[in-house]
């Protein structure tokens, strides 16, 4: 009853003229987003920090929530129309959903990607409905050898779940873990690494790093690539899917919700690894799998199913434990603190109208983006056509005035240069830089939960397993790096035994 | 160092991977190096500044020269920098070095109009007409949005005397 009353009051409040406002607001630019190649919904999100700052924390959140489930509907579009995936997690739909609009189906595709998302939505947030507030009571009990061991998890989870190699992800999350040491020890107090400059004393602002390691990297590899991709289809087609439709796709729909609300859970999750999944399972569980790749249905609808409900339970380890799952996440996380709010197990009783006024508007917002999604989709296939030289001149300078807004000082601008002349240099060698932000903000809680943990054991490292919850984490982390390493050991020793 | 299992790895990417991963290697060995020297380290029971930045140097270090000995994962995700790479970011990067100072003292309207014609006409090599339009209109409304909107307050630039 209680949780049916946050509802009705978080429905009411993201109902209220400003939110709506900023809902629709938020959706929109996260549809234009999904739509362009190349601006990720990371960086926009980053971007559009400045104008979170004389907002209400409820609001902010409300309108970055928004660009990013948003973005999960119009990643499809030129996924489908143009076969340039707007959006990682389109990328699935860029095979089948391009050969049903070769065949003239587009429309069919992208009617059942919207309702498909819709569908997925929606039972994501009922999920965060029913389960985020029982975990959040259960992280609770969290001590500090638990927390130490549940950054250790994430770290290591998003690691795994990253592109590239488990290796070159781990690099990125020293890296993080390194850049977060600059500045005060949250124990002693003490100065590390400041070299005598003063604004370093304090560390490096989060949301500068990020808007230059999402932002500013971006549109470096942009103009360095500068690609630009052809229309191949005018014809959309009937968007309205049948009855039909419908039913031969409620199973991949029903499918793509479980998946995608499962593995938004997961650090480094979202929709990238809940579309491929899903795929996957498609093909498996499909009685004509030989037409995947041919321009089967259930290979668009299932995936961008996921991705939207992925996009949506991923807000349930942030607003439960204060842990982002991935780099948007990590984005939102920054948000909060600007508004100071800290993003933990008691967000839900300090802050109810933060969390149930985004979980209020993810209903809003879904609703707006299916009604938008079809009669919008011409106006949304015109933008994807607009030339990176604009793009990339007008992120630059947001770039700029943001960085520039966060204290006021021209500090965070240079901080901001540099981490993206760095991203752009590692992202070049592969390492890439969602872990080292991740890793940025997870740093500080993992490094004084761990150094508390052992003052308290007197330096045993037994703390750590002394709990059955500590334990339980530390089994997954170790599980995760045990399934990455056997592989490799075993395929070594077949190379040898070869040789031999 | 090539294993036969590595033959079919693309010597140019194996090449720029290995710079870029001795470069890091190098940058890890030193803040290994500065923080077991700068740094108190402590004990277990007592750790010190210097204990967990300590433990996570040691860590990557290891990982950077895991990844620079191992030519797959060298390679893995490598892009390459062209040469046409390399001049569009080398212009770039004058002009993102000078951005800090130039707000300073030409303040955010100047500094934005000057920061978005450069953009345009130097990296993205547009036409110097586009350029202005596209750097007046963009200027004027990052004005619009953050000075008269949202009304942040940045300061009067030194030389220019305006926002």
């Amino acid at each position: 009853m209680d949780v049916l009353q946050n509802l009705l009051d978080g429905l009411q409040l993201a109902l209220g003229a400003e939110n709506l406002l900023f809902v629709l607001l938020g959706v929109s630019v996260g549809m234009m987003v999904g739509v362009l190649p190349g601006l990720g919904p990371a960086p926009t999100v980053a971007l559009l920090l400045p104008i979170t700052f004389g907002l209400d924390a409820s609001t902010a959140v409300i309108l970055l929530a928004g660009v990013y489930y948003g973005a999960m509907y119009g990643g499809t579009i030129t996924s489908v129309l143009l076969r340039i995936p707007g959006e990682a997690a389109s990328v699935v739909s860029t095979i089948d959903g391009h050969e049903m609009a070769k065949q003239g189906q587009a429309g069919r595709a992208l009617g059942l990607a919207a309702i498909g998302s819709f569908v997925g939505g929606m039972v994501a947030t009922c999920c965060l409905v029913l389960f985020a507030p029982a975990l959040a009571d259960f992280a609770l009990n969290f001590g500090s050898p638990e927390y130490a061991v549940l950054a250790f998890l994430g770290l290591i989870l998003v690691a795994y779940t990253s592109a590239g190699t488990m290796t070159k992800s781990l690099v990125a999350v020293g890296i993080g873990l390194l850049l977060a040491s600059i500045g005060q020890d949250p124990m002693s107090g003490a100065s590390r690494w400041a070299f005598g400059v003063p604004e370093l004393m304090g560390g490096i602002d989060v949301v500068a790093v990020i808007m230059g390691l999402f932002g500013l990297s971006e549109i470096l590899v942009t103009i360095a690539n500068n690609r630009r991709g052809e229309s191949t289809t005018q014809h959309v087609g009937r968007v309205l899917p049948t009855a039909r439709d419908l039913k031969d796709n409620a199973g991949a729909i029903g499918r793509g919700s479980l998946i995608g609300t499962g593995l938004g859970l997961v650090p480094g999750g979202g929709g990238v690894l809940a579309s491929l999944v899903s795929y996957g399972v498609e093909r498996k569980a499909s009685r004509t799998p030989e037409k995947f790749g041919h321009g089967a249905p259930q290979a668009v609808s299932g995936p961008e199913t996921a991705n939207n409900s992925a996009s949506i339970s991923t807000f349930i380890p942030l607003l439960t434990l204060g842990f982002p799952p991935n780099g948007v996440l990590a984005v939102i996380f920054g948000a909060l603190l600007i508004q100071g709010v800290t993003p933990g197990p008691d967000l839900i009783s300090e802050h109810p109208d933060i969390f149930w006024g985004v979980v209020g508007s993810m209903v809003i917002g879904n609703l707006i983006l299916l009604v938008m999604n079809i009669p919008l989709l011409p106006v949304f296939v015109r933008i994807a056509k607009i030339p990176v030289a604009v793009m990339s001149t007008l992120t630059l300078a947001v770039l700029i005035v943001g960085a520039y807004s966060i204290n006021g000082n021209t500090f965070d601008v240079a901080v901001m240069v540099v981490s993206g002349l760095l991203g752009y240099l590692l992202r070049r060698i592969g390492i890439p830089p969602a872990p080292i932000v991740l890793a940025f903000i997870l740093g500080p809680i993992f490094e004084t939960n761990f150094r508390r943990s052992l003052v308290l054991s007197d330096g045993g490292f037994g703390i750590f397993v002394s709990s059955p919850t500590a334990v339980v984490l530390l089994g997954l982390a170790v599980l995760v790096l045990l399934s990455t390493a056997l592989p490799k050991v075993r395929q070594r020793r077949r190379t040898l035994e070869v040789e031999d | 160092m090539t294993a036969p299992a590595d033959t079919d790895v693309n010597t140019a990417d194996l090449r720029f991977g290995r710079i870029g991963f001795a470069v890091l290697t190098v940058l890890a060995a030193v803040t290994t190096v500065g923080a077991f020297t700068t740094l108190e380290f402590g004990t277990p029971a007592r750790p010190a500044p210097g204990f967990w930045i300590g433990i996570v140097s040691v860590a990557t270090l290891a990982l950077v020269v895991t990844a620079l000995v191992n030519p797959r994962i060298v390679v893995d995700e490598v892009s390459r920098i062209t040469r046409a790479d390399a001049v569009a970011v080398a212009v770039a990067v004058p002009l993102l070095a000078l951005t800090p100072s130039l707000l300073t003292l030409l303040g955010l309207t100047v500094t934005t109009a000057l920061s978005c014609f450069y953009w345009f006409v130097l990296v993205t090599r547009t036409s110097v007409l586009r350029s202005l339009i596209g750097a007046v209109a963009i200027t004027a409304g990052i004005v619009v949005v953050f000075i008269e909107l949202l009304q942040v307050p940045f300061p009067l630039g030194a030389l220019t005397g305006i926002r």
